[in-house]
């Protein structure tokens, strides 16, 4: 018997299972409930029409069935708090969860929507998280036939460990000292104003401020001598110091000019960057700390033009051109001190520095694109595209070296040319079938010259090298619908590309001892991939998906041939990626979902053959995610949460080289019970816990974390 | 709190014996929840009790210019013809439309992605709040692949909220909409956006940059700090690894056999420039 979802109806699966309530064990009763789940389920159709016989209530409604009542209210208000409590390594934990350990609260979730006049709607959103820096609002004001204004802001925090690596020989880890709980606030603020008066152009100005600012993690480790025998391995940890503005301003003007829509666009902006690379060295140095800092001024102006053309229902004719001019200076140094951020002052034993950088780049460039759809029979549709971008680009600097005290000066200039075609087909003519095939061809050319640099301990270099690029990619896909609860979908692709390098100028002899830049002369990148998803919904209640890709790339490489080496394979990568997703609600008040993916990928380079500093790259990994929702009664929900996530890559080479491959494993349990109190008010509580192992930084990223939050919300 | 925490990890150490019972104590606990009766059901979108698929193209008659666009959308080739695809297309992700079509719109489509829609169920225990405004559930549907790379250690905030699916993907207009506003005039712009130091032009340019931001970062996550797709030197051997020549790994005709050893080739002061030099050419700093 199929059930109606009409109010008050009694569900059939309730009486069944209230009948063996005594007697039901865990087991036997999921095995129950999905027994039963066939005559439960949500039918449509079915539901409707037996309320059309029966006089039954209307079916609720989708919001109904969502919020557990007829009444529902758009707006809402809802306020949080809760904490982040952890053990272990505080800053992994709050990297892992992007939470601050410790309490937080205030409102979670703002939105209210109104009329504000006659035509004219008024939208609120927000969020204040104190103590966790997560603030946001946005207020929007439209009116029809006239335009609209919309201004939002918004800064968040977001958390990383700042630790370096371990050395397992002697236990030691190298945490980033005094802390190592880094953080980088970011935000934007933005107004928008649109004009859209009927039959005039409409008109759109938007303002965005963006900035970073604060701190975040670098693999750009120092080195130490662990082993104390005079061999240093990059261990101790860097980090970034960021201070980063941005000012856009952007223009667009848009009309419909019969079947065209015409569009001319305006875009400025300003970017300030003040950053900083902070990097600790060898303790037994004299000024182990190195600050690298770099400072960016850059403008950046564009403009752009389109059209969008429906010459008929079944032809469509689209083209672009862009211009954009780019002009930057910057100023830097890196001083190695015994603290950061010190002025410079020599010391023979310190590495390569400089000071009094300044320089500038420009670079201006030219896009074109033309587009056209066709639909030439009814189930055949054929787009060539053809893209030509022109780039052209020059920068130059001047510097003072400090070990030894040489001045620097670099120059250098390029450019490049670049047109793409692109042809699309899809085919659609075979009752539940779909095919779509791909090419992609580019035809790149460019040259570089570079001249100067550091003068130690390498020569400063002259080149001049002209390259060609040619890309092809070719793509094949299908659907095949078999039975309305059967999908296939299947596909892969082949690409290439080709680079070819002519060294015209090279001060760097290729059968020398220094011999980059300008030393290889071919390199070639091809992947070979396919992909297949089936989609099974067996019962109305089951939903099966599972998917598979395999996919190998290779690099190879040719230096030139003054160095009387050949071409060789660099690379070889080859992944298998699974997947699969089950979605089942044995019950009609329980619903499970699953998903796992399972990755092997490995890298593999000669290198290994020489030394096991570098063993061929391991990237497995294992995810599940889990979680089911209870419905407990009219008025309450359960959903409980289980993921896991597992690298099983560590390889303690540590002998020989650093890192040592990814190895960590993660649990996390989440339980959070809701309950609607009265049509406008519920109150949530939730409860996490996290379980972190790493086994590459020796344990000593492992952390647990229990996460207690309580929500109240009320509606209106 | 600190007999919490020693409670919990003596927790851990036994989870194996943990899980049965947390199990069996959920299971048990359905026994008198079952005894209730109750006039709601769980519901996983896009699946709807009282919600049918009703086919594309009953969309076009009032979301004409997003039908007509779709066609240049790349999900433009799940549509078939034939009775078994009827349910792709607009519904595969907004969900079984029949209610919102027969309500003349007035009852959203299950998946509408804006404020007001129920909680994700698929939050997959994640701990915090799930996003009741997260696009990416429903992508996940099919791209399951990417949802298990946003659950690795390093990964772009979508799983947090901070960004969504369609900031980078347009699920609506395909290349030709998008190419011919010459808004893509690089690929890697999006990107750009919120890293702006990457942008260059640098004096000394890394000429793996033509290849594009994901030649060493995978967007969606990786088991790697920084989203980078390998951990260790490899990165840079793929690219510039030569012969070995007499027991030697020769990189640009110099010796480095021993200098591997000592970490990453972007070890501090060897070739931190990854993205560019104003400095050196090759790519100290």
């Amino acid at each position: 018997m199929k059930a109606t979802f009409a109010r008050s109806e009694p569900r059939p699966a309730a009486r069944w299972l209230h009948r063996q309530t005594l007697w039901l064990t865990a087991l036997i009763l999921a095995a129950g409930a999905a027994a039963v789940n066939a005559e439960d389920q949500p039918d449509a159709k079915a539901g409707e029409k037996k309320a059309e016989k029966s006089g039954d209530p209307e079916p609720l409604t989708p919001e109904e069935f969502f919020e557990g009542g007829k009444e529902t209210y758009a707006n809402w208000i809802e306020f949080s708090t809760g904490g982040l409590f952890t053990s272990g390594n505080n800053a992994q934990a709050q990297q892992r969860t992007q939470y601050r350990e410790g309490a937080f609260g205030g409102i979670e979730d703002l939105h209210y929507t109104g009329k504000a006049g006659k035509g004219a709607t008024l939208t609120l959103d927000g969020r204040a998280i104190f103590d966790n820096d997560d603030y946001r609002l946005g207020l929007a004001l439209a009116k029809e036939k006239l335009g609209f204004i919309r201004v939002r802001g918004e800064t968040f925090r977001t958390w990383a460990s700042g630790d370096g690596g371990f050395y397992h020989p002697g236990g030691l880890p190298f945490p980033l000292q005094p802390d190592n709980e880094l953080a980088l606030d970011r935000g934007e603020f933005s107004v928008e104003a649109g004009l859209t008066l009927k039959n005039l152009p409409a008109l759109t100005f938007r303002y965005t401020h963006r900035y970073r600012d604060g701190e975040k993690p670098s693999t750009i480790w120092g080195t130490v001598d662990a082993a104390g025998v005079g061999s240093v391995q990059g261990l101790v940890p860097a980090f970034y110091d960021l201070d980063e503005t941005s000012d856009l301003f952007e223009l667009e003007l848009q009309h419909q000019i019969k079947k065209t829509t015409v569009g001319l666009g305006a875009r400025y902006e300003t970017t300030d960057l003040d950053n900083a690379l902070k990097t600790s060295l060898w303790q037994g140095g004299a000024q182990p700390k190195i600050t690298d800092r770099s400072s960016v001024e850059y403008d950046l102006f564009s403009v752009n033009a389109f059209t969008e053309t429906w010459i008929k229902p079944r032809l469509f004719f689209s083209s672009g051109f862009l211009w954009s001019d780019l002009n930057s200076t910057f100023t830097g140094s890196r001083i190695y001190g015994t603290d950061y951020d010190v002025a410079f002052s020599a010391n023979p034993f310190n590495g390569l520095g400089y000071t009094n950088l300044v320089g500038f780049a420009d670079q201006q460039e030219y896009v074109l694109n033309l587009n056209l759809l066709t639909i030439p029979a009814k189930n055949l549709t054929v787009t060539p595209s053809l893209r030509a971008q022109r780039t052209d680009w020059e920068a130059g600097s001047t510097a003072g070296q400090t070990t030894p005290g040489n001045l620097i000066s670099a120059r250098s200039d390029g450019d490049r040319i670049d047109v793409r075609e692109r042809l699309d087909i899809r085919y659609s003519g075979l009752t539940n079938w779909s095919f779509h095939a791909r090419g992609e061809w580019t035809q790149a050319e460019g040259n570089i010259r570079e001249q100067g640099g550091l003068s130690s301990p390498v020569a400063a270099i002259t080149r001049d090298t002209d390259d060609e690029r040619r890309f092809q990619k070719y793509s094949l896909g299908a659907k095949w619908y078999p039975t309305r609860k059967t999908s296939v979908d299947v596909g892969g692709y082949w690409k290439r590309n080709h680079y070819d390098y002519d060294h015209n100028v090279d001060s760097t002899g290729n059968a020398g001892g220094n011999r980059y830049p300008a030393y290889l002369v071919m390199q070639n990148f091809e992947t070979r991939n396919g992909h297949c998803r089936l989609t099974l919904r067996p019962r109305a209640n089951l939903s099966l998906v599972t998917r598979y890709e395999y996919q190998v790339s290779t690099i190879e490489t040719r230096p030139d041939a003054a160095s009387g080496l050949g071409e060789i394979e660099s690379a070889d990568m080859t992944s298998h990626i699974v997947g699969q997703n089950v979605t089942w609600t044995p019950w009609a008040r329980l619903a499970l979902q699953l998903g796992v993916n399972y990755v092997s990928s490995e890298t593999a380079t000669p290198a290994p053959s020489v030394t096991q500093a570098v063993l061929d790259a391991q990237n497995n990994y294992w995810t599940v995610q889990t979680s089911g929702t209870l419905v407990l009664d009219d008025k309450s929900d359960l959903t409980l949460g289980y993921t896991w996530y597992r690298a099983d890559n560590f390889d303690d080479n540590s002998a020989f080289g650093v890192p040592f491959g990814a190895g960590a494993e993660e649990h996390s349990v989440s339980a959070t019970v809701t309950r609607r109190l009265t049509e406008r008010v519920r109150v949530a509580l939730s409860y996490g816990f996290v379980h972190y192992t790493d086994e590459t930084s020796g344990g000593n990223n492992d952390f647990e974390a229990h996460f207690l939050s309580a929500r109240l919300q009320y509606r209106f | 709190m600190k007999r919490l925490l020693a409670y919990s990890h003596s927790l851990a150490a036994r989870r194996a014996g943990f899980l049965p019972l947390f199990f069996a104590v959920v299971a048990l606990a359905l026994v008198p929840i079952s005894c209730r009766t109750v006039n709601r059901a769980a519901v996983v979108l896009p699946s709807v009790p009282g919600a049918d698929y009703i086919g594309s193209k009953d969309c076009e008659q009032c979301h004409e210019e997003i039908y007509r666009d779709f066609a240049t959308a790349d999900h433009a080739n799940l549509l078939a013809p034939g009775r078994n695809a009827r349910h792709v297309g607009c519904e595969s992700c907004h969900g079984p439309a029949s209610l919102h079509s027969d309500s003349g719109g007035e009852i959203p489509p299950p998946y509408t992605f804006r404020a007001g829609r129920p909680a994700s169920t698929d939050a997959g225990g994640r701990i915090g709040t799930a996003d009741p405004r997260a696009v990416q559930t429903v992508c996940y549907h099919c791209h399951l692949d990417i949802r298990g790379k946003f659950s690795l250690a390093s990964h772009h905030p979508v799983p947090e909220g901070r960004m969504n699916c369609t900031e980078c993907h347009d699920p609506h207009k395909g290349h030709a909409l998008k190419a011919g506003r010459a808004a893509a005039r690089a690929a890697d712009e999006g990107c750009l956006q919120c890293h702006p130091a990457q942008r260059g032009p640098f004096v000394f340019p890394h000429e793996a940059m033509n290849e594009g931001c994901t030649a060493c970062h995978d967007p969606h996550g990786s088991v790697n700090a920084k989203m980078l797709t390998q951990r260790d030197s490899t990165l840079c051997l793929k690219c510039h690894m030569q012969q070995p020549v007499g027991g030697r790994l020769l990189i640009g005709g110099s010796d480095h056999t021993l200098r591997v050893q000592q970490g990453t080739c972007w070890t501090a002061g060897c070739h931190e420039a990854v993205h560019g030099s104003r400095v050196s050419s090759s790519l100290r700093f």
